[in-house]
């Protein structure tokens, strides 16, 4: 299950930078610092020289070198704030600066600080930041280049997150072994280390503490060379993870059987994979002061409406917070109404289901560690929908949201329904199964409001414990223990059985909900909806239902109503309470205004008439013909 | 602050919508007792004799403790209270049922014939009023005393007597042997004046009493065949020319709903048999769908049954010569010959064509009675042909004037029947035993 796997490219993050913040272009505000990289020292190549320099360490850092001056004012731009909180910074403070050691932690911090010539000193530098003393898992590891003169070089790296056997072969062999290059004419090893020894595919230049860090803490391998004040990273990335494994929560029986893991890299391949159009966006952004954890912004440039993605964005980079690691914390962050109960994103693990949604128009946001990605904005209805009812044909489709929503139903109004009718409006129940109620009651000592109560509370409880109980045991203890809890719970007249069943069937619509979030909204629902009934019957049911509609009705999940396309009404393909025919969906959904509102032309099935009609043969024939006629110059 | 006050004023809302709210009467379904069946008798001294029945939900549900087979004393709890109204004596009940007495889920009102001759009006309007009472439930008159016919009544099949009784008035309405009789319905028809009430007639099968009689000390076997031997009662013409408690039957529940009671306004004027009811059903336009028998016109002492329904709306003509009115009904009937005795070949056209002659002759015979005995013997327009009368008037005012239980016996009632034969069961040809020479 676990193989070694390398992550994504570490420069998208910048060069999603440079796009997201050109309004502020025109006011370029060189740091002190960066004289020194325009009129570097002798020895190193000018600004001018690196774009072509730059060839061999791949494409993007070309684009990358070029853009290197305004795009470092751009980084330093107070949106993507590197500086801790005060009091986190307390807490987690750099080691406290002291005389003896001019590069500290507040240096660190201080995006300006570049690195020097001496090696030694950027060493000691970057060695004070990692804590190289009691950081167990920050190698350093120095050596020669065998050039005339010897060069003296370092490289740095996080055991754990780099590939050793890269290192040894693609970085130190070359360096150490077959070095022996002539650099008399140009003295310029940096250049010749670049060009001809170092055979990694992404290699970047940083000059300064603060982007050679970060690029270490991600699994870089930083080389340092005697002379020069610019370090190398090469990308050695590779760490244990898990493999693409069966969805846990969204499993279905016809479809793709992947899920996401915790990799964010092979997360974004998975979905690219099923969109192999160039038109998908993946935009790296950071959340979380001290994670700095990358969130991948998805969408489709063209398509998706980009007041979307600019609100999606606003959010996560507004998002200020120390630790966000997974979809589900980033999720609270960015959603609308914390207090309703609702969810007001949708979250997937499935990558086809993503792939699919972002096809028509919505945005998609995946976390690195997160193997659950986030779709917004949520609609009611696409809370009730599974990957499954598009895989199959659509009458079952149909048939599977119709039970759906019966279940939806059932799971947060049964037992308030039973509640009132037994204890309000007897007169509903058919006589005969009123008389089995109250013969199947009369054993039991507790009004039907405290057996209501303690059933529905023994199903949460199996159902938390059955989280608990560890591997395979779980899933079979549970269900036992519903069984003979209910079996024990009847014999010994603590409940009466019609309730087992009310509870059971309750609990079953609450599974048959496909989103997660939403089936524990439902479960919270149900007390409410129980106490309503108890105190005031059907009257205080109708309160909850008109209630829960008017909040639903006036929530909003990233600028869309929450119940839309049916309230407020809008134009759709019919794909919410019902699903009709794949080839009737010739729209995307209206109330997400996307670009391009057309998915299929009226006649998708375009081999249909053709073969079908022979005198309507000949009068599509022609319109193709005049339509291929207009088309041509 | 903002909040607190914002919290408070919330809190006091719903506490109005709480406390106003009015649903309050919270109880435990085991709380309550059921009361499936009220039965109304005439007392001494212009009394009133109230029996409930009130169903045991453990013996029914058939729970763990119960067990009891379709014996009516463990299913049911039946009591009867003396006193002057209905409801007055329900909290009396309470003094000796212990759970609350719920009128919810009433299935019938038997009404002792004694009482419904003298009138319903009174108890009628006491009971509607009353929220717990449903219009829904059924209206039965008992030949004798409601409480004969409640504590008589010991289903079979069905664990709960008041289902018991729900099941056979709604299998009559199949069978068009006893009208639909609703509590509401006789309400609209005791008040009109366009049409008389028809209720549903009970009675205790006397000879099946006795024959259970018997049966604590006798041989079960014997005794039936003696009863065979001695004859059940006298068979009429027809096989549902009875009225309850006299049908030749035995086995079973001795309760049988049969025929029906007529009203001219609340009060109980006289009975007519099922096959009669029947005739009102075909008439009213009502009828749903029975089997009819007549005696076969190619041989005697044989007999063909037929089962029939209306093939269109029922066609009645009502119109005025001054104070006289004409009614022509054309009653259009189809159906399907099921079962006969004879021997002949019913596909033949023309042989069932004299069956259909035959068959349309009787019933016009038999609707023509019973217009005949509405109009001489009750008085009574139980075919709701005042309800077209009153179309030809154009004010209340001329409705009323026009005083048309004066005027139905005068009316001149004339109704035709058509009948068409569709089918001819599952036989082409009847089993020919005495033609051997025919058949090789």
């Amino acid at each position: 299950m676990i193989t070694p796997m390398r992550s994504i490219p570490y420069y998208s993050s910048h060069i999603n930078e440079s796009d997201n913040s050109s309004e502020s272009e025109s006011g370029v505000c060189y740091s002190p610092f960066y004289s020194r990289i325009l009129d570097p020292p002798r020895g190193i190549p000018k600004l001018s020289d690196i774009q072509t320099i730059h060839t061999s360490g791949g494409d993007k850092p070309q684009m990358r070198s070029t853009n290197m001056g305004p795009r470092k004012k751009r980084k330093y731009s107070p949106r993507v704030n590197w500086v801790l909180p005060k009091k986190i910074k307390k807490s987690f403070s750099f080691r406290s600066p002291s005389k003896d050691s001019p590069p500290n932690g507040e240096e660190y911090n201080n995006e300006t600080t570049t690195l020097s010539k001496n090696i030694d000193e950027n060493l000691e530098t970057l060695k004070h930041i990692l804590h190289y003393e009691i950081n167990s898992d920050v190698i350093v590891r120095t050596f020669d280049i065998p050039t005339v003169p010897k060069v003296k070089a370092a490289i740095l790296f996080i055991d754990g997150l780099v590939a050793g056997d890269l290192i040894n072969l693609a970085i130190l062999q070359p360096l150490m072994l077959i070095a022996n290059l002539d650099t008399s004419e140009t003295k310029d090893h940096l250049n010749q280390v670049k060009r001809r020894l170092l055979p990694g595919n992404q290699v970047v230049e940083q000059d300064n503490y603060r982007a050679a860090i970060e690029d270490i803490l991600s699994g870089v391998t930083c080389l340092l060379i005697e002379g020069y004040d610019i370090a190398l990273t090469i990308d050695t990335r590779s760490w244990e993870h898990r493999s693409i494994d069966k969805p846990s929560s969204e499993m279905v029986v016809r479809g793709p059987q992947e899920a996401f893991n915790e990799t964010l890299k092979s997360n974004l391949a998975l979905i690219r994979r099923r969109m192999q159009t160039p038109d998908l966006i993946i935009e790296i952004l950071k959340v979380g002061t001290l994670s700095r954890t990358d969130c991948a912004l998805l969408y489709i440039e063209g398509l998706t409406n980009p007041q979307l993605v600019r609100e999606a964005k606003r959010r996560i980079t507004r998002t200020e917070s120390d630790h966000i690691q997974d979809t589900g914390i980033l999720e609270q962050f960015i959603e609308d109404k914390p207090y309703v109960l609702a969810p007001q994103t949708l979250s997937t693990e499935r990558p086809d289901r993503m792939a699919a949604f972002l096809a028509e128009g919505y945005v998609g946001i995946m976390l690195d560690g997160s193997p659950f990605g986030l779709i917004l904005p949520a609609t009611f209805w696409s809370l009730l929908q599974s990957a499954e009812d598009y895989f199959l044909r659509w009458p079952f489709g149909a048939f599977l949201r119709i039970i759906r929503v019966l279940a939806l139903v059932l799971a947060i109004l049964l037992p308030a329904i039973y509640l009132a009718l037994t204890n309000y409006h007897p007169e509903m129940i058919p006589t005969d199964l009123l008389l089995s109620i109250t013969a199947s009651r009369e054993r039991v000592p507790f009004p039907t409001i405290v057996e209501v109560l303690i059933m529905e509370l023994s199903i949460e409880l199996i159902r938390e414990a059955g989280i608990r109980i560890p591997g395979v045991i779980g899933s079979t203890l549970g269900i036992v223990g519903a069984l003979i809890l209910g079996q024990a719970a009847v014999a010994a007249s603590i409940v009466s059985p019609i309730l087992v069943v009310i509870v059971a069937i309750t609990a079953l619509g609450a599974f048959a909900v496909p989103n997660f979030n939403m089936a524990f909204a439902i479960r919270i629902y149900r007390f409410i909806y129980i106490i309503l009934a108890a105190v005031l019957g059907f009257y205080g049911v109708a309160i909850g239902v008109f209630t829960q509609l008017m909040v639903y009705v006036n929530l909003n999940s990233f600028g869309v109503p929450y119940m839309s396309p049916v309230a407020p009404y809008t134009k759709s393909s019919g794909d919410a309470l019902f699903r009709y025919p794949l080839w009737k969906l010739e729209i995307r959904p209206f109330f997400l205004k996307p670009q391009q509102i057309k998915r299929q032309p009226l006649i998708s099935r375009r081999w249909s008439k053709h073969e079908n009609k022979n005198n309507k043969n000949d009068k599509l024939k022609d319109n193709d013909e005049k339509i291929t006629n207009k088309m041509k110059p | 602050m903002y909040y607190t006050k914002l919290i408070l004023v919330v809190a006091l809302l719903s506490l109005c919508t709480v406390t106003t709210g009015g649903c309050w009467g919270r109880t435990e379904v085991d709380d309550l007792a059921f009361v499936t069946a009220i039965g109304l008798d005439r007392g001494e001294d212009n009394s009133l004799y109230l029996t409930l029945q009130v169903t045991v939900p453990r013996a029914v549900a058939g729970g763990e403790g119960g067990g009891g087979g379709g014996n009516n004393n463990k299913t049911s709890l039946i009591t009867t209270m003396r006193g002057k109204s209905i409801l007055g004596l329900i909290d009396l009940a309470n003094t000796f049922i212990d759970r609350r007495l719920s009128f919810v889920h009433g299935k019938v009102l038997i009404i002792g014939e004694e009482l419904a001759r003298e009138g319903l009006t009174p108890y009628i309007s006491e009971l509607v009023r009353f929220h717990e009472i449903r219009r829904t439930m059924f209206l039965i008159i008992a030949k004798g005393t409601a409480r004969e016919f409640i504590t008589k009544n010991k289903p079979v099949l069905e664990q709960n007597p008041a289902k018991d009784l729900e099941m056979l008035t709604l299998a009559g309405e199949k069978t068009g042997l006893i009208p639909t009789s609703h509590i509401h319905r006789f309400l609209v028809e005791m008040q009109s004046l366009g049409e008389e009430s028809l209720v549903i007639l009970a009675g205790v099968n006397e000879r099946e009493q006795s024959k259970q009689e018997n049966e604590s000390n006798e041989n079960k076997y014997e005794d039936n065949d003696n009863i065979l031997h001695s004859g059940l009662s006298p068979i009429t013409k027809s096989d549902t020319h009875y009225i309850a408690g006299s049908s030749p039957s035995v086995g079973g529940n001795p309760v049988e709903l049969l025929g029906a009671a007529v009203f001219r306004k609340d009060k109980m004027v006289g009975e007519i048999t099922g096959e009669e009811m029947r005739y009102v059903l075909y008439l009213k336009g009502a009828f749903k769908q029975g089997i009819t028998i007549i005696e076969d016109p190619f041989a005697d002492g044989k007999f063909i049954a037929a089962d029939l329904r209306f093939g269109r709306p029922v066609q009645i003509r009502l119109t005025r010569n001054g104070s006289k009115f004409h009614i022509k009904i054309l009653i259009t009937l189809e159906g399907g010959l099921i079962g006969s005795q004879g021997e002949e070949d019913y596909t033949n056209p023309g042989i069932l064509k004299v069956i259909e002659r035959q068959l349309s002759t009787e019933i016009e015979k038999g609707c023509n009675n019973i217009i005949e005995k509405a109009q001489t013997l009750f008085l009574a327009d139980i075919f709701a042909f005042g309800n077209k009368a009153r179309r030809l008037t154009t004010t209340w005012q001329e409705w009323l004037d026009l005083n048309w239980p004066e005027k139905f016996p005068y009316a001149e009632i004339e109704a035709s029947v058509k009948i068409e034969l569709r089918r001819t069961g599952l036989l082409f040809r009847s089993p020919q035993t005495t033609a051997d020479s025919n058949n090789p």
